[in-house]
């Protein structure tokens, strides 16, 4: 018994000092990314102009909103001013990581995983956050911050420890269902060989957060919550805010997260399993 | 034979090799309708959204289901094959044989257009048919006819302003790091996501200033019943008159960028 209880407690701290050790390469992995890119500045004004460009578009939408009018249903272009602001700050916050993702597929193909399978860290933190693109997260982080400040406060939405808490921590649930959800879809390159269509077809699917689930029909908003939980990236901290939020759907939006968390890690380890290292 | 002949081939030969890609291009581009048609809804459904928009809803839909497509009909690509040759000094291959840059170009470009065009529209005819059949859409043939003679000349147009686009690889080192960026704002500014003359009549003077709109937002208009056949007439006549404009700032930025053209890595 007691040395069942003793292996239990050493795998435990086993797991606690490989997260521990994952956060240490973390921090020196955006180090490194920072001082890359910092290296050729005209890539990363490139980066943040291109970023910048999509930016634009997201706005459009706002702006078309403003235009109609103050008086739309539940929602007013205010609210949708913080919901679009949340979608642009969670664009950030993916669009730091992504670069990786699609990267995977050429790896895969070209047999340069077995470069990282042999090194002694996590293989799915390993490719998933080598590569931080900060250029990418720049604009989005400071257009979302600004557009969720300046939403929050003409909506007249209340301003509490709980509200402010509460929508910290469903914007960090939602930044960590989406590094989940829209790593899957990547990961079919073990699989088959054309990614590219995949990966457009992703981003068309992220895209559906340009504008809050309220306006899409009641089908389309349980499907985006329940069964391909993008809507619950965006939408949660907004509605949380609005006290839209039942509390089934709270419990939803903290264990989505944990649940395809644990489905990328088992397909992952299969994917691993089915990798035949091509090309060398 | 013609060389240029040839060269049309090849670029309908180029478009159908990758046409698992653009159909993949095709049905991501379906998600922004179905997104726009739920905010058009929503904003109809709930206020008087057609007063400020000076858009009907069957226009503004007819013009969400539409816009897209044409934007991507007409999209170029092939800007970041010339820097690439004008850096690299691809060019060379082509200065020294008895072609036309801008023509070897223009022919591929089209060649490579014909097949999507023919499949666009056909999507595009299924969904003009579904707007007479369930919006109340009203069509004529002079329309259709105009529609498609706008959309030719769109095409056109956006050919001579990407390659303009494309031609300052002559003077910036950076140019092809901006392509993205470029092709994003004339997008927008072209009306492919949403109208540009829905946010009020001076921007939308100002828009009309500016040749962009005529490569996506007039042809569109056109088979929506937005313009009166005298707006569509004079709109035809500012696609030519951008047309030529553009041809000549493309020729002239040819000759001079040729001077400073150093063939290296050729």
């Amino acid at each position: 018994m007691e040395k069942e209880r003793n292996q239990k407690e050493k795998k435990l701290d086993g797991y606690w000092a490989e997260t521990k050790r994952c956060l240490r390469l973390l921090k020196v992995f955006a180090k490194v990314s920072l001082m890359s890119q910092l290296e050729y500045r005209a890539n990363f004004a490139a980066g943040v102009a291109v970023e910048t460009g999509w930016m634009l578009i997201k706005l459009l939408y706002v702006a078309v909103v403003y235009r109609v009018g103050a008086d739309i249903g539940v929602l007013t272009p205010d609210h949708i001013l913080l919901f679009v602001g949340i979608y642009t700050l969670m664009t950030g916050f993916y669009m730091l990581y992504y670069g990786n993702f699609t990267s995977i597929s050429r790896m895969v193909r070209e047999g340069e995983l077995d470069l990282y399978l042999v090194k002694p860290v996590s293989l799915q933190f390993l490719i998933t956050m080598r590569r931080l693109d900060a250029a990418l997260l720049l604009p989005d982080f400071v257009a979302g911050v600004i557009m969720i400040a300046l939403g929050w406060a003409r909506a007249g939405l209340p301003v509490t420890v709980v509200s402010v808490t509460g929508f910290l921590f469903f914007t960090v649930c939602g930044a960590l269902l989406t590094y989940s959800l829209f790593l899957l879809p990547h990961l079919l390159c073990f699989w088959i060989v054309a990614t590219r269509g995949v990966a457009e077809m992703t981003s068309a699917v992220w895209d559906f957060n340009n504008m809050p689930q309220l306006i899409y029909g009641k089908w389309m908003q349980r499907i985006g919550t329940f069964l391909l939980p993008v809507f619950v990236i965006t939408n949660f901290p907004g509605l949380f805010l609005m006290g839209e939020l039942s509390p089934l759907l709270m419990a939803w939006g903290v264990a989505a997260p944990i649940l395809f968390f644990g489905i990328t890690r088992i397909v992952w380890k299969r994917a691993v399993r089915n990798y035949s290292s091509a090309s060398s | 034979m013609n060389p240029y002949r040839c060269v049309f081939q090849m670029g309908i030969e180029k478009s159908l090799e990758y046409r698992a890609n653009f159909f993949l291009s095709l049905a991501s581009a379906v998600f922004p309708i179905i997104i726009q048609t739920f905010l058009w809804n929503y904003l109809y459904g709930n206020a008087d959204a057609g007063a400020v928009t000076g858009y009907s809803y069957q226009q503004i839909i007819v013009y969400t289901l539409l816009a897209s497509m044409v934007s991507k009909l007409v999209g170029a690509g092939f800007e970041t094959q010339i820097n690439e040759d004008i850096k690299l000094g691809g060019l060379n291959k082509y200065l020294v044989k008895p072609v036309g840059y801008c023509r070897y170009q223009f022919f591929s470009f089209l060649g490579e257009k014909l097949p999507q065009l023919a499949i666009l529209l056909l999507v595009a005819a299924g969904l003009v048919a579904f707007s007479v059949a369930f919006l109340g859409l009203e069509l004529s043939a002079v329309r259709i006819l105009a529609f498609l003679a706008a959309l030719v000349l769109a095409l056109v147009l956006n050919f001579f302003i990407f390659y303009c686009v494309a031609l300052l690889s002559f003077w910036l080192t950076d140019v092809n790091l901006m392509f993205g960026t470029i092709s994003v704002v004339l997008v927008v500014v072209s009306g492919g996501i949403f109208p540009m003359d829905i946010f009020g009549e001076k921007l939308a003077a100002f828009i009309g200033l500016l040749p962009f709109s005529y490569t996506t937002q007039f042809p569109v208009n056109i088979i929506n019943g937005k313009l009166s056949w005298m707006q569509v007439g004079s709109g035809v006549l500012c696609q030519v008159f951008w047309i030529v404009l553009f041809g000549a700032l493309g020729f002239g930025m040819w000759k001079k960028g040729l001077k400073r053209f150093a063939a290296v890595g050729g």
